[in-house]
């Protein structure tokens, strides 16, 4: 109670005595019987229920846990502390609540725990609200079909597989393969598109020296102002990481609910299942494929389907999901990669052969998807784009067969000549999402075979010249483009004007 | 009880409890005895005795134990049967200065800290929360 002034202080003790006086009475109580592993086992608390936080005391105050085994005599809970201070014979109370968090906008710009405990070292968070960690997602009713976009600012994605608001788009590819790039990426494009789409990002059992480092990125960009970073590291307790996802959903929800709009990035799933089964298997429940317990699909549908577009009567928020998954050995129909391809509304398959040819973002155009998007895509994007996924999907297949050597005809070489330059034009550098007017101009300036003369070596630079050039001389018109809306014939005609003239200079 | 058979904590509580009530508890607690240490569940013994007093409780004879500064009086107690909504009461006293005043009475489960102790523990457990809310 210190810094207070004596005026409040009349209040923080009536306060005071009334929280006092609402807690006393009779309590319930159980005893811990077995305790290790960050699971301890209860005597007792017979009216305890799923979830619900458990209060146990220790020399040294009290551990808390959440009960997930509920059993005829005995609960099984999931300690949220050290279980270093928790002895076999301590007293166990209830606390009467299910697992909750700080939520709101006091979190932007911070590093939390799972608890909302922060860890960058600045003040205690001072919510006004909070948010239970488990809740049921949005009915039928409550929700609307996808129809806004999510720029990602990568041209692969914004072009091919396009994010609208409140879908759900996994993430998924072998170690190493640029899946965190995509999402530094996107919450860098919508802060430099100003999209006012709030960022959460959350770290499911990542190693802190990349959580400080992409943390220190997002600062150096200006995107951490709507940013929260939800962290948990490999030494974290199973149980803090098996809560990150859920605790940072109830962190999204608040800005969803709100009318707001927000995007939440799980990195990665594939941690957090192997979480649950370490807590499952020493609940002793009986594991199933891959020793997952049967539960892991709910695990993850659970958790997903909170992400939702809402309803205008709801107030028209929408929290979008970029879960991601790592895969071994690009096998995608492994237990968890195929529960959670199920879950979502597509995904963008990450390639290592892709990758380690230099063709970055290593996406792959054959087995990547998105099932809601395409109503979501800006008029802009859609009006160049339309064939652009059939046709780098049949050039690859094409490039294979040119390996061989065989004579080729006229009309499969151009259709080669042409892949190549999108394939060239789609390689986009790290932490330089592109702005709708740039991605249109440049697909547009492919598409219409201005780039056919330059060597496919220097359609980078051909590219860039073209947006400078467009920039400078029609740069109302490019702002207009930016807005998203279908361009018209003079735009279009300058584009490709700008085009060759850029094609020129680099010939030249 | 044929020794040998393996019975459920509760069931054997539940036998216990019983023959305590119809005046045959030493004979049972002797029998339960023989039959824990055949079947190699000593260190369940504690669970046993907790589940004993939750089904002596429900009859209405609770067995409590309390801590208080000073030895507690016939009102006392006649309060902790009424809040614990016991027909017969056995307490298993203990004094302990540091509770500086007040009882903890805990019973088949529930628990009652009046003490000044807990009162002081809990203002401070408070403020401190104030300062993260």
């Amino acid at each position: 109670m210190t810094n207070i002034t004596v005026t409040e202080l009349t209040k923080e003790l009536r306060e005071a005595i009334a929280q006092l006086e609402t807690a006393e009475g009779l309590e319930t109580v159980g005893v811990v019987t077995r305790v290790g592993d960050g699971i301890a086992w209860i005597h007792g608390l017979k009216t305890a229920g799923y979830s619900e936080v458990l209060e146990i005391e220790t020399s040294s105050g009290t551990v808390e846990a959440f009960a997930l085994n509920l059993m005829e005599d005995e609960i099984g809970a999931v300690l949220l502390g050290s279980d270093a201070l928790v002895r076999a014979g301590s007293t166990v109370r209830l606390k009467g609540e299910v697992l909750s968090v700080p939520v709101g906008e006091e979190l932007l710009g911070r590093v939390v725990d799972p608890l909302g405990r922060p860890l960058d070292g600045g003040p205690a968070i001072k919510a006004k609200q909070t948010g239970t960690v488990e809740r049921e997602a949005i009915g039928v009713m409550g929700r609307k079909s996808v129809h806004e976009p999510l720029m990602t600012g990568i041209v692969a994605i914004d072009a091919m597989f396009p994010v609208g608001r409140g879908q759900r788009e996994l993430i998924i590819g072998d170690r190493q393969t640029g899946k965190t790039a995509i999402l530094i990426d996107t919450m860098i494009n919508q802060a430099r598109q100003k999209t006012g789409v709030i960022n959460v990002y959350v770290a499911i059992g990542q190693k802190l020296s990349k959580v400080a480092q992409l943390v220190e990125r997002l600062k150096s960009e200006g995107v951490m102002e709507q940013t929260i970073v939800v962290a948990t590291s490999p030494s974290d307790p199973a149980s803090l990481v098996y809560l990150a996802p859920y605790a940072a959903t109830a962190m999204g929800e608040y800005f969803r609910d709100n009318s707001g709009h927000a995007l939440i990035m799980y990195d990665d799933l594939s941690k957090h299942a192997v979480a649950y089964r370490q807590m499952s298997l020493l609940l002793r429940r009986p594991p199933g494929r891959e020793a997952y317990p049967g539960d892991v699909f709910y695990l993850h549908s659970r958790l997903l389907e909170r992400s939702a577009k809402l309803s205008d009567a709801l107030g028209g928020g929408s929290l979008t999901a970029l879960p991601v998954i790592e895969t071994q050995a690009g096998d995608i129909s492994a237990y968890i990669p195929t529960n959670v391809i199920s879950i979502t509304d597509g995904q963008i398959f990450m390639e290592t052969d892709l990758f380690y040819q230099g063709i970055r973002p290593a996406i792959s155009a054959g087995l990547s998807v998105s099932r809601v998007g395409g109503n979501a895509q800006t008029k802009a994007v859609k009006s160049v784009s339309s064939h652009l996924k059939l046709g780098l999907s049949q050039f690859r297949e094409l490039a294979s067969f040119v390996q061989f050597g065989s004579d080729l005809d006229d009309a499969t070489k151009a259709q080669i000549e042409r892949g190549q330059r999108l394939t060239e034009l789609l390689k986009q550098p790290q932490y330089q999402p592109m702005g709708i007017w740039e991605q249109v101009a440049s697909i547009y300036a492919v598409n219409e075979g201005a780039f056919d003369s330059v060597p496919v070596a220097k359609i980078k630079e051909a590219q860039s010249t073209l947006l400078t050039r467009l920039w400078t001389e029609h740069k109302d018109a490019m702002r207009t483009l930016n807005n998203g809306d279908k361009p018209s014939d003079d735009t279009l005609g300058a584009i490709k004007k700008a085009a060759e003239e850029a094609a020129k200079d680099i010939e030249g | 009880m044929s020794v040998g058979r393996k019975l459920s904590r509760r069931k054997l509580a539940g036998y216990i409890a019983d023959q305590i009530q119809s005046g045959q508890g030493e004979a049972a607690i002797l029998q339960a005895a023989a039959y824990i240490i055949e079947m190699k569940q000593t260190h369940n013994t504690g669970l046993l005795v907790r589940d004993i007093e939750q089904k002596l409780a429900h009859a209405g004879t609770v067995i409590a134990d309390t801590v208080s500064a000073r030895a507690l009086t016939e009102e006392d107690k006649s309060k902790i049967a009424k809040l614990f909504g016991a027909k017969q009461l056995h307490t298993r006293e203990t004094i302990d200065a540091s509770v500086l005043g007040g009882v903890r009475v805990e019973a088949a489960g529930k628990r009652l800290d009046a003490t000044l102790k807990h009162r002081i523990d809990s203002l401070k457990e408070i403020d401190s929360r104030k300062g993260i809310k």
